[in-house]
């Protein structure tokens, strides 16, 4: 399916709203992927991937156990967006964030792209570099589950491999229903008497 | 117009003249909304005039039964656009302007560019499924409409038989066709606006959708033309240029439009900000010229006979379109006294206005102040562009007490609601599962409230101070929202609201009381509407384009001279 990023944001945001995530937060989830769809990255899979994984699960067991502990872990992998928006939401600062099971890794990089200047998130055979412009990936990006993942700031980027672009992007049928079937939840059936009175067209529209 | 040249209003007395978002921010007001100079569509055809864009119909393929294409190229110094207009022959118990319709007198889609054949053929197959379809991203805009069937005939009728149509009869409903949606940025795989948004012409708000409109007008006249030809060959005649001049596009919203405001603070803010700062800019100046006075008083007069063609069936609108005549005699006799000679003359008049006034009356001051000062305001029409994304990051670094401070100053309307009254939460925005648009409920009659839309701010941002204070001093924000996802977006808003003031409607869109027309009419303001026409509290139709010049003639034509139009039954004895 050949979709705009304003509709693959749109989508996001309300599967992750379907599938549990709290509004304000379902946003940084459609913000996240529209960022790594612009860069022809699979954000729109990994979330589903996420999704699915999380469905049912409630929020305070994708954060972390205790945050002042050196490596942060939850009860089930910590959830690359409620994590990434708390790093984004930090500024980052200087210190290098060392995270536990993390799902969908990939999805941290759009935040790491809004808080300093560059920044670097790290796992097993993945390493990306993060600037405003796009990102530097060496490694294969897609894991669904890393086991340790670093986070920090970075000196500066050699090299852009994916850059951003405004524009179309292909988001493969089976996932786009898939999230769709999500965002579905967010929806009231109608009634007739909800038709009439929720839109409040009334039956005499033509003339 | 010659003291706005002159005489440049001191910035410190603008910044104190400025309204504050407290007095702006109601939905009462903000339902009393006028157009002004800002009006999107006025922008749109000040620049198309300065820019000499040429408009010509390129293509005209259109059967005996008013089925076909037509194509309309508008090319401006750097791009071309090209609306595409399928014309069908509907069914009359297919026309509805409900959103659950599936067919329509025509569709159209705004193309980047000059299509080829094969993007005509394309877009045949999707553009008159609407909804259903689906679009590329070089397309723009995607659109519809449907006729106004009793003035569409009357005017086919008369024009096939060599007569012109009766001008009473234009000005009862002022459109040959209404659109029912004006799609963009993306919908239905359209172009995104990131595409286009660096684009001098295109980059304003509603720029794209606004020209798209400006098109279907000729369209409209264009298929009314070809009916009468059909029905009447040789004796059929053209629409007298006066008579078309007074012929718009209509446009039949309902909810649909309503949370936009909501859901675009940073693009709120900015609108009001151009149109508060054009009347602070006003009201600071220290004298007024007779060349603004003139001119002031010449709007006036037009404004106040044009309301002959503001006609309501609706209650409510036709009183105060009732009020707001009165309020232009008060005017008038108000202006027999020696006003506009004192210091601020204008700023004078405006705190009279606020003192003697409706707020119909108040806001259309407003925008008759600001009109004999395009030198003054225009360029302001040009910062009325917003990124929402620049408005989302959140500072996490803030301690909790200073969020609870911001929130207390910026949403103190908010935390005054008592939100366990019924009354105060009486409704809830959801959206339909049957065509995925916004509705409203009643949330203690209807199921559905647990999945409302977030849409009522105020009680967002009361459910999070709730929070906030049982939370210890010195805890960082960004700690209260790992832990607490669920006040992110309120946190969101609160921080907003700081940095853009005019970003947040000052009341509670969950009340009972609660107008949702209140939220259209100030959106349609902006694009330079007028005669709004409510059908019921959540639905209006309005006119777009009326009395404005069509392309043909904005070579010899004023291009902002038609939003109180000049009438030969108005003009002066």
């Amino acid at each position: 399916m050949i979709v705009s990023l304003n509709e693959a944001e749109g989508m996001a945001t309300k599967a992750a709203w379907g599938a549990g995530r709290p509004w304000g937060l379902a946003q940084e989830a459609g913000r996240a992927v529209s960022g790594l769809e612009s860069m022809r990255l699979p954000g729109a899979e990994l979330l589903l991937g996420l999704l699915v994984a999380t469905d049912g699960v409630p929020c305070e067991k994708l954060g972390p156990v205790s945050m002042q502990s050196e490596c942060w872990q939850a009860e089930y992998p910590l959830c690359p967006v409620l994590v990434g928006a708390f790093i984004a939401d930090m500024r980052m600062q200087s210190k290098e964030m060392v995270l536990g099971r993390v799902h969908a890794p990939l999805l941290l990089a759009p935040f790491g792209q809004t808080v300093s200047e560059t920044s670097v998130i790290s796992w097993s055979n993945c390493t990306i570099s993060a600037c405003d412009e796009g990102l530097h990936v060496q490694g294969a990006p897609n894991a669904q589950v890393a086991e340790q993942v670093l986070m920090g700031p970075c000196e500066s980027i050699t090299e852009i491999t994916h850059h951003r672009r405004p524009g179309a992007v292909d988001i493969a049928d089976e996932i786009w229903e898939a999230l769709s079937a999500f965002a579905h939840r967010t929806y009231v059936p109608a009634s007739e008497a909800s038709r009439l009175k929720g839109a409040g067209a009334g039956l005499t529209d033509n003339d | 117009m010659a003291d706005a040249k002159t005489v440049v209003p001191d910035d410190a007395r603008v910044s104190e003249l400025m309204r504050t978002p407290q007095e702006v921010m109601r939905l009462a007001r903000m339902g009393a909304s006028h157009q002004t100079r800002l009006s999107f569509m006025r922008a749109i055809l000040r620049r198309v005039k300065r820019e000499g864009w040429q408009v010509k119909r390129t293509v005209w393929d259109v059967d005996d039964k008013g089925v076909g294409v037509g194509v309309y190229e508008a090319r401006g110094p750097e791009h071309t656009y090209s609306l595409i207009a399928y014309a069908n022959d509907l069914p009359p118990e297919k026309r509805s302007d409900r959103v659950i319709a599936t067919e329509w007198d025509a569709t159209f889609a705004l193309f980047d560019g000059v299509p080829t054949q094969a993007d005509i053929d394309r877009l045949r197959d999707n553009v008159p499924k609407q909804e259903a379809g689906r679009c590329a991203a070089s397309e723009l805009v995607l659109s519809r409409a449907n006729r106004s069937v009793r003035l569409f005939d009357h005017v086919a009728d008369c024009l096939s038989q060599g007569r012109q149509p009766d001008v009473q009869e234009i000005d009862k409903v002022g459109y040959l066709m209404r659109t029912t949606a004006v799609y963009g940025n993306g919908k239905f795989g359209l172009a995104d606006r990131d595409l286009y948004a660096r684009r001098e012409e295109a980059g304003g708000p509603f720029r794209v959708e606004l020209m798209a409109v400006w098109l279907i007008r000729v369209f409209t006249v264009d298929i009314v033309e070809h009916m009468a030809r059909i029905r009447g060959g040789a004796k059929a005649v053209p629409l007298d240029r006066e008579i078309r001049r007074r012929l718009g596009v209509g446009n039949s919203t309902g909810l649909g439009m309503a949370p936009f405001l909501v859901t675009h603070p940073a693009l709120l803010n900015a609108w009001i900000t151009a149109r508060e700062t054009a009347l602070a800019r006003v009201r600071a100046l220290p004298a007024a010229n007779a060349d603004t006075i003139r001119h002031f008083r010449d709007q006036l007069d037009r404004a106040h006979a044009g309301l002959e063609r503001w006609r309501t069936p609706d209650e409510r609108q036709s009183m105060r379109v009732c009020d707001l005549a009165d309020d232009f005699d008060k005017l008038k006799t108000h202006l027999q006294t020696d006003a506009l000679m004192s210091a601020e003359p204008w700023n004078e008049l405006y705190l009279w206005a606020t003192g003697n006034l409706t707020l119909e009356g108040q806001e259309a001051v407003c925008s008759l102040m600001i009109e004999p000062h395009g030198d003054l305001v225009d360029e302001l029409a040009g910062d009325m562009a917003a990124d929402e994304r620049r408005a989302f990051a959140i500072d996490g670094t803030m301690r909790v007490e200073a969020v609870a401070g911001l929130a207390a100053r910026h949403f103190d309307w908010a935390l005054a609601t008592d939100f366990d009254l019924a009354d105060q939460t009486a409704r809830f925005w959801y959206v339909s599962e049957e065509k995925l648009e916004p509705r409203l409920g009643e949330r203690h009659e209807e199921d559905g409230a647990e999945l409302e839309q977030r849409l009522g701010i105020g009680r967002e941002v009361a459910m999070m101070m709730a929070a906030l204070e049982k939370e210890p001093k010195g805890t960082l924000l960004a700690e209260f929202l790992l832990r607490h996802p669920e006040h992110r977006h309120a946190v969101r808003r609160v921080q907003v609201a700081a940095q853009l003031p005019y970003a947040e409607i000052h009341d509670n869109v969950l009340s009972s009381t609660m107008m949702p027309i209140d939220m259209l009419r100030c959106k349609l303001a902006f694009f330079g509407a007028s005669r709004f026409d409510p059908k019921s509290d959540r639905w209006v139709r309005i006119t777009m384009y009326a009395d404005a010049p069509f392309p043909d003639e904005m070579e010899d034509m004023d291009a902002d001279d038609w939003a109180w139009p000049l009438f030969n039954e108005n003009r002066p004895a």
